[in-house]
C-alpha cells in the first residue's frame, strides 16, 4: 500500500436552480494513492466533472461545495485560502482539460504558453523555463524544437499532448484528466492513454481519469470509482469491478458494454432514466431503475461501506445479504 | 412549448426598458389612430375656421391655409402614417421572407441571382429612384406603398437568407429531405418557423423606415394629395410659407415631432426585439 | 448463403476542391473525400463501415442517401442506379431507404410534436391514407420502438424526451414507411452506455421483424462487432479491408485494421494484457501520396507502397484487403490471431 496523495471525504456540491437545490454531488469519498490511476466513471450528468472541479475549488455560482473535505498531502483544500490554492494548482495538482483546443491560446507559441505556466508558479529564469519546456515536450512525445509552433500547426492528438505537457509544467504529484481523450480518434486515443500510463510510471504520478468510457478506463486504471446521479456507488480495484461488482448499477454498466471476444454476449440496457437531482429526497438514487430494489431502497440512502478489503459499495443488498439474482 | 416561447419573448421584452418604452409609444399611436373620430375635435377635411388661424381655445394648434383644424389633421394623419408603415412593411417582409428562404434553401445559381438583385436594390440611391418612380406612376396611396415596398424588401431578404443558411444545416431539415418531404413543405414547415422571430424584428424596423420614407415623399409633394398624412401636412406648411413665419411652431413642429416619436417607437421596439431574437437563436443552435 | 444484392456501390468517388495559393496565383487541388469505394449489401444483412472521423464514412452514406451528389460512380439500389436520377424518382426511392442520424437532439424539429414528426413520412409518401389510418400507423410504430403507451409520447415535444427516447423516435420515423433499407450514421455515439444497448438491441430486433437491410456507420469496433454481419474498414476515403465480422476481428490483415483491433478497449483488455499496436502519427489529408494512403504510418512499408495505390483484392471467400504487403514474408499473420489459431 502506497502513501495516500489525495483523500476526498464526504464531498457534497449543490447547485442552486430555479426549482430548488440540485444535489449534484453528495457524500462522495475516496482516496488516491501515490502512483495510482483511479478511473472515475459515470454517465453524462452523474457529477464526475463536478467532483473534479470541487477538488480544485473551481465551482462557480450557482454551485457551491456545501460539505466535505479534500486533503492533498495533509493540506485541506476546501477551507484553504485563494492564495494557497493558487500555489497548489499546477505545482501539486493540475488538470488536463476536456478540450485541448480551448486550453491553448491560438495566438501564442505553445512553448511560450508552457513557459508562462512555469514562470508564474516558480521563481526560475526564462532560460530554465524554456529548457524545462523542451524537456516536457519530449516527455509527451513532441520534438523539442517544436516549442516555436502555434497551436493551429498541431493536429488534435498533438494538441492534447501539449495540454498534457502544460499540466505537467510544474511537476505536480497528481493530475486530473477530465474526459481528455473524448472526441479523439480511436488510434489517437490509444496513443494518449499509452502516454498517460507511461508518465505515471516514469514520474510516479497519481492520476484521476474521468470518463464515461468504461472499457477504456479499465484498460489502464488500478482502481475504479463508479458514480451514479451524484453518488459514488462503488469503488474498488479494477479487477474487482470487472469480476465481483457488487452494486447493481455497476453490473448493469458491465452488461451494457459489448464484448469483442465474447461476441454472443447479449448487451442489456438499463430501463428508465436518471432521476432529477433537484430536491431529491433520501433514497437510493438507483432504486427506480434497479431490478433488485425493495422497500428500504425507496426511503433510505445507502452509505458507501467496505464489503471486503479495499472494495466499497453503497447498496443495501450487501447488508441484507441478498443475492444479486434476477427474480422474475 | 409554443405558448411558452411567446411567453418567454414577452418576459424578455418587458424586461427591456427600451422595448417597453417603444411598445407603449406604438400602443399610444394605435389608440389615437383607432379612435381618431372620437379624439379629433373637427373633421379634418372641413373648413371650420379662418385660414392661417393662430392657436386658440377652439383650435388648439391653429388652422391651415384653408381653415382646417391642424390638430384634427394630425390625429387623422396618424391613421395614414401607421397604415402606410404597416402595410408597406408587411409587403416587404413577405417578399423578403420568400426571397430569403428560396435563395438560402436552394443555394447555388438561384441564390447567386437573387442576391445580386438584392445587392442592386440595396445600392441604388433610393431617394432619387423613389422620386422618379412616384412621379412616374403618379401619386396615390397604393402607389406610395408599392414604391416603399419595392425598395425595402432587400435588406430583410438578406438577413433572412443568412438565418436560412443556418437552419438548413440543422439535422431535422436534413432528416426531412432524406424522408422525401417536398422542398416546399420543408421550407414551410421546418424553415419558416425558425425565420419568423427574425422576420418580426425586421418587420418593425421596416415599418419605421416606411413611415419615414412616406413622410419624405409626401413632403416633396409626391404623396397622395387627397390623403392627409403628416408628410402632406408638412408639404402644405412648406408650400404656404409656414416655415418662414412663426406658424412653424404649430404647423411644422407638431407633425415633425409626431413622425420622430412614431419612428422612435418602432425603432426601440425593433432593437429590443432583435436583442431577444438573436441570443435566442444562438442558444438554439 | 448467397442472397440477392440490395445495394451495390461501384467506384464511388467524391472530390472537394481545395483552394490555395495566392490571390494572383490561385491553386486548385482535388481532395478525395471518398475514393473508389465499392461494396455491396445483401438483403437482410447489416454491413458496418468503421473508420476515424473524416475518413469519408459519413460522406459515403450521404451520397447513398442522395443528400449529396457523387463526383463519380454508381449506386445501384434494387438494380436501379440512383446517380443522376430525377428529383421525382429519387423521392419515390426514398420511401424504400431511410436514414437514422447521429444527433438525436438535432434531428427532431423542436417546434413539432412527436405525432407530427412521425406523420411527416406518411404525408410525403402515403397521400391516400386517411388521417385515422395515419394516426393508427404512428401509434403502432411508436409501440414497436418500445415507447409504450404511445399516447404518452405522441403529444410531447422533443425537448420533453430523453436522448434515448428521441433516438427511438428518430428510428420510428425511419421505419414507419416499412423501408427495406436503413442507413444509420453513428446512431449511438451521443448516447450514454446504459441507453446505447437498448438502441442497438432495438435495431437488431427491427431487422428480425421487418427484414431490414442496414448500413451501420460507427467509429467503435466493439459496437460494430455487436451489430454487423460484415465490416468495411475505411481509411482516408478508401476501403482498406472488408469482410465478415468474425474474420476482421480475429484475422485482420490490413495493418490499419490490425492496429484498430489491437487498441480496441473492451472489458477484457485489462485482463488479457493484450499486445497493443500503437501507430505513430495521425491522419493527414493534406499530404498527397501517389501510393497507399496509409503508407506514412504503416510499419511494413515497401517501395511499391509509395508509388502504387493498392486495390481491394479478395483473399478468401469472405474477406478482401487493399494492401501490397499481404502475403509478403514481412507481415505474416497478426500476433493475436496467431494465438487463436
Amino acid at each position: 500500500m502506497g502513501k495516500t496523495v489525495l483523500s476526498v471525504e464526504n464531498l457534497s456540491t449543490f447547485y442552486k436552480t430555479d426549482k430548488g437545490i440540485s444535489r449534484a454531488v453528495e457524500n462522495v469519498s475516496f482516496t488516491v494513492e501515490e502512483g495510482e490511476i483511479l478511473g472515475l466513471i459515470g454517465e453524462s450528468g452523474c457529477g464526475k466533472s463536478t467532483v473534479a472541479q470541487s477538488i480544485l475549488r473551481l465551482i462557480e455560482y450557482p454551485g457551491k461545495v456545501v460539505k466535505g473535505k479534500v486533503f492533498l498531502h495533509e493540506k485541506e483544500l476546501i477551507s484553504a485560502s485563494e492564495a494557497d490554492l493558487y500555489d497548489i494548482r499546477w505545482s501539486e495538482i493540475s488538470v488536463i482539460p476536456q478540450s485541448a483546443m480551448n486550453a491553448l491560446n491560438p495566438v501564442h507559441r505553445i512553448g511560450e504558453q508552457i513557459m508562462e505556466a512555469i514562470l508564474i508558479h516558480e521563481h526560475v529564469s526564462k532560460k530554465e523555463a524554456l529548457d524545462r519546456t523542451k524537456v516536457l515536450l519530449e516527455l509527451v512525445g513532441i520534438d523539442r524544437e517544436r516549442w516555436k509552433s502555434y497551436p493551429h500547426e498541431f493536429s488534435g492528438g498533438m494538441k492534447q499532448r501539449v495540454a498534457i505537457a502544460m499540466a505537467l509544467a510544474c511537476y505536480p504529484k497528481m493530475i486530473i484528466s477530465d474526459e481528455s481523450t473524448t472526441g479523439l480518434d480511436v488510434l489517437t486515443q490509444s496513443q494518449v492513454i499509452a502516454l498517460l500510463k507511461d508518465l505515471q510510471r516514469k514520474m510516479n504520478l497519481s492520476i484521476i481519469l474521468i470518463s464515461h468510457d468504461l472499457p477504456m478506463v479499465t484498460s489502464i486504471s488500478d482502481k475504479i470509482a463508479i458514480m451514479y446521479a451524484g453518488k459514488l456507488v462503488e469503488w474498488a480495484s479494477t479487477d474487482d469491478i470487472l469480476h465481483d461488482a457488487r452494486h447493481p448499477y455497476s453490473r448493469a454498466l458491465l452488461d451494457a458494454t459489448p464484448d469483442l471476444i465474447n461476441r454472443d454476449k447479449k448487451i442489456v440496457s438499463i430501463p428508465g432514466t436518471v432521476p432529477n437531482l433537484v430536491n431529491i429526497k433520501s433514497c437510493c438514487r438507483f432504486h427506480t431503475r434497479c431490478p433488485f430494489a425493495f422497500e428500504r431502497c425507496k426511503v433510505e440512502e445507502p452509505e458507501l461501506k467496505e464489503v471486503k478489503p479495499g472494495h466499497f459499495a453503497a447498496c443495501f443488498l450487501e447488508e441484507e445479504n441478498h443475492e444479486l439474482t434476477y427474480t422474475s | 412549448m409554443k405558448s411558452n416561447r411567446w411567453g418567454y419573448y414577452w418576459k424578455t421584452l418587458s424586461s427591456s426598458k427600451l422595448g417597453l418604452f417603444g411598445l407603449s409609444i406604438l400602443c399610444l399611436f394605435l389608440i389615437i389612430a383607432l379612435f381618431a373620430p372620437l379624439l379629433a375635435p373637427f373633421n379634418p377635411m372641413e373648413r371650420v375656421g379662418q385660414p392661417f388661424g393662430e392657436p386658440s381655445s377652439t383650435f388648439l394648434l391653429g388652422t391651415n391655409d384653408v381653415g382646417q383644424d391642424i390638430l384634427s389633421e394630425l390625429i387623422y394623419g396618424s391613421r395614414i402614417s401607421l397604415m402606410i408603415g404597416v402595410i408597406a412593411a408587411l409587403i416587404s417582409i413577405v417578399l423578403g421572407i420568400i426571397v430569403g428562404i428560396v435563395a438560402g434553401y436552394y443555394g447555388g445559381k438561384v441564390d447567386n441571382f437573387l442576391m445580386r438583385v438584392v445587392d442592386l436594390v440595396l445600392v441604388v440611391p433610393f431617394l432619387p429612384l423613389m422620386i422618379l418612380l412616384a412621379a412616374f406612376i403618379g401619386p396615390s396611396f397604393w402607389n406610395i406603398i408599392l414604391v416603399i415596398s419595392l425598395i425595402s424588401w432587400a435588406s430583410p431578404a438578406r438577413v433572412i437568407r443568412s438565418q436560412v443558411l443556418n437552419l438548413k444545416t440543422k439535422g431535422y431539415v436534413e432528416a426531412a429531405k432524406s424522408i422525401g418531404t417536398k422542398a416546399s413543405t420543408i421550407m414551410l414547415k421546418h424553415i419558416m418557423p425558425g425565420v419568423i422571430p427574425i422576420a418580426l424584428s425586421q418587420f418593425v424596423m421596416a415599418a419605421s423606415s416606411a413611415i419615414l420614407i412616406e413622410a419624405s415623399l409626401s413632403f416633396l409633394g409626391l404623396g397622395d394629395p387627397f390623403v392627409k398624412s403628416w408628410g402632406t401636412i408638412l408639404y402644405y406648411a412648406q408650400a404656404r410659407g409656414a416655415f418662414l413665419t412663426e406658424a412653424w411652431l404649430w404647423w411644422v413642429l407638431p407633425p415633425g415631432l409626431l413622425i420622430t416619436t412614431l419612428v422612435i417607437g418602432f425603432a426601440f421596439t425593433g432593437y429590443s426585439l432583435e436583442e431577444i431574437m438573436n441570443p435566442r437563436l444562438r442558444k438554439e443552435r | 448463403m448467397s442472397l440477392p444484392t440490395l445495394l451495390e456501390v461501384v467506384n464511388l468517388k467524391k472530390t472537394f476542391v481545395r483552394r490555395s495559393g495566392s490571390f494572383l496565383k490561385p491553386k486548385k487541388t482535388d481532395v478525395y473525400a471518398v475514393n473508389n469505394v465499392s461494396f455491396s449489401i445483401e438483403k437482410g444483412e447489416i454491413l458496418g463501415i468503421i473508420g476515424e472521423s473524416g475518413c469519408g464514412k459519413t460522406t459515403t452514406v450521404r451520397m447513398i442517401m442522395r443528400l449529396m451528389n457523387e463526383s463519380n460512380g454508381k449506386i445501384l439500389f434494387n438494380g436501379q442506379n440512383l446517380c443522376g436520377l430525377s428529383d421525382e424518382k429519387t423521392t419515390k426511392v426514398r420511401k424504400d431507404m431511410q436514414m437514422i442520424f447521429q444527433d438525436p437532439y438535432d434531428t427532431l424539429n423542436p417546434g413539432m410534436r412527436i405525432v407530427d414528426i412521425l406523420m411527416e413520412p406518411l404525408h410525403a409518401h402515403k397521400p391516400n391514407m386517411t388521417k385515422e389510418e395515419k394516426y393508427q400507423k404512428v401509434k403502432e410504430t411508436t409501440e414497436a420502438i418500445e415507447l409504450i403507451p404511445a399516447e404518452d409520447f405522441l403529444n410531447r415535444f422533443p425537448h420533453q424526451l430523453s436522448g434515448g427516447q428521441r433516438q427511438r423516435i428518430a428510428i420510428a420515423r425511419a421505419v414507419i414507411l416499412e423501408p427495406s433499407f436503413i442507413a444509420a450514421d453513428e446512431p449511438t455515439s451521443m448516447l450514454d452506455v446504459s441507453v446505447r444497448a437498448g438502441i442497438l438491441n432495438l435495431l437488431l430486433d427491427l431487422r428480425e421483424k421487418m427484414g431490414l437491410t442496414m448500413l451501420f456507420i460507427t467509429h467503435d469496433l466493439s459496437t460494430a462487432s455487436y451489430m454487423c454481419d460484415r465490416i468495411a474498414v475505411m481509411y482516408q476515403g478508401s476501403i482498406v479491408e472488408i469482410g465478415e465480422t468474425q474474420k476482421i476481428i480475429d484475422f485482420p490483415t490490413h495493418p490499419y485494421t490490425k492496429a484498430l483491433v489491437s487498441v480496441v478497449k473492451d472489458l477484457n483488455s485489462f485482463i488479457e494484457n493484450r499486445e497493443t499496436m500503437i501507430l505513430d502519427g495521425e491522419v493527414d489529408s493534406t499530404k498527397k501520396t501517389l501510393g497507399c494512403a496509409f503508407v506514412s504510418r504503416c510499419p511494413h512499408q515497401e517501395a511499391v507502397c509509395h508509388n502504387v495505390v493498392p486495390s481491394l483484392e479478395q483473399i478468401d471467400k469472405v474477406q478482401s484487403v487493399a494492401c501490397h504487403c499481404f502475403g509478403s514474408s514481412k507481415m505474416g499473420i497478426s500476433e493475436r490471431s496467431g494465438a487463436l489459431v
